[in-house]
């Protein structure tokens, strides 16, 4: 779901994509310094590392003639809280734009603002939703991996609607529809992964939310 | 420290592995963006050049293993950028005399 360079034919919808989406990146990387424990800190960049490599591998969605991959802004979320998972996700997007020319540089903005700010924001606002004893439940694991693709595939539709020639019925119908069943399985991965990373880590791991720690 | 150094390592290494799997066994079919825009037109078009384009390495033939160099130069590019990023941020925590909670771990 990585919109690539040339996509977007509207310069004003890069530049308001670069605002929204650079402007959310800041703002979580503001929160991230505030509260970040320095233990949680050398996690991240395995974590990082961890969602790369997800990404690279591709699945056949059921019978249709495309492809998915693992996310993982809503497993990022899970484990880090919020405003990493945002830093992170824009931070591999990043290096995958300029190394791979996977997603566009100038359409950073875009991808930033879909897969990072408003996915981790939908995966947040999902697990806040639930009881604290039910936060760290499978399903709540699931939910929260669904959310976050399903708000990035929104955002991004809205992206493709204001900045193409794109019939806006296919995109928000027909790419909607086959992204809700992508979003159905990133949550079970999601949820298979939260275990897989927190059984390796560890119960003592610094994971999100620490004592004291709101973000 | 020692623990969770190892245990981390051990996620870095499902990293490299996950990758590998990447490399050999992913779909090659289009994802749904690429799928609705047709694939052709989006090629090609980040106006800077990237070193591996479509996780390949240039020159190598084979392509199961020029994705597997692709993605472990990714992976460790990737660790070695956010972790960057991240001891930038925590440092700048203590310098800015921002909130630091009581019931912050010790590390």
């Amino acid at each position: 779901m990585h919109i690539a360079d040339g996509v977007i034919e509207r310069p004003a919808v890069v530049v308001g994509t670069w605002i929204l989406g650079g402007g959310g990146v800041l703002i979580a990387s503001r929160w991230f310094s505030r509260g970040v424990h320095e233990d949680r800190a050398a996690l991240v960049g395995v974590l990082g590392a961890f969602i790369f490599a997800a990404q690279m591998v591709n699945f056949p969605l059921l019978g249709l003639p495309v492809s998915a991959h693992l996310v993982g802004t809503g497993l990022l979320t899970l484990l880090l809280g919020p405003a990493a998972a945002i830093v992170v996700m824009a931070a591999v997007l990043l290096v995958q734009a300029l190394l791979f020319q996977d997603g566009g540089v100038v359409a950073w903005g875009a991808n930033a603002l879909g897969l990072a700010v408003v996915g981790a924001v939908a995966a947040a606002g999902t697990i806040r939703a639930v009881p604290v004893r039910f936060r760290k439940h499978s399903l709540t694991a699931a939910a929260a991996g669904t959310a976050a693709v399903l708000g990035s595939t929104l955002t991004c539709g809205l992206i493709l609607v204001l900045g193409t020639e794109l019939d806006p019925t296919v995109v928000l119908v027909g790419m909607g529809g086959v992204q809700a069943i992508a979003a159905v399985a990133e949550g079970a991965i999601t949820a298979l992964a939260f275990s897989a990373v927190r059984a390796t880590l560890g119960s003592d791991a610094p994971l999100w939310p620490s004592q004291g720690e709101f973000r | 420290m020692k623990v969770a150094a190892r245990r981390r390592s051990v996620l870095l290494g499902a990293a490299l592995l996950v990758a590998a799997l990447g490399a050999f066994c992913a779909s090659r079919a289009p994802d749904t963006l690429e799928y609705f825009l047709g694939r052709s037109e989006v090629q090609n078009g980040n106006p800077i050049p990237a070193p591996l384009p479509d996780y390949q390495v240039p020159g190598v033939e084979q392509k199961g293993l020029s994705r597997l160099l692709a993605g472990t130069a990714g992976v460790l590019a990737t660790f070695g950028v956010v972790t960057l990023l991240s001891t930038i941020l925590s440092a700048r925590r203590g310098q800015g005399g921002e909130r630091a909670s009581p019931n912050d771990r010790a590390p």
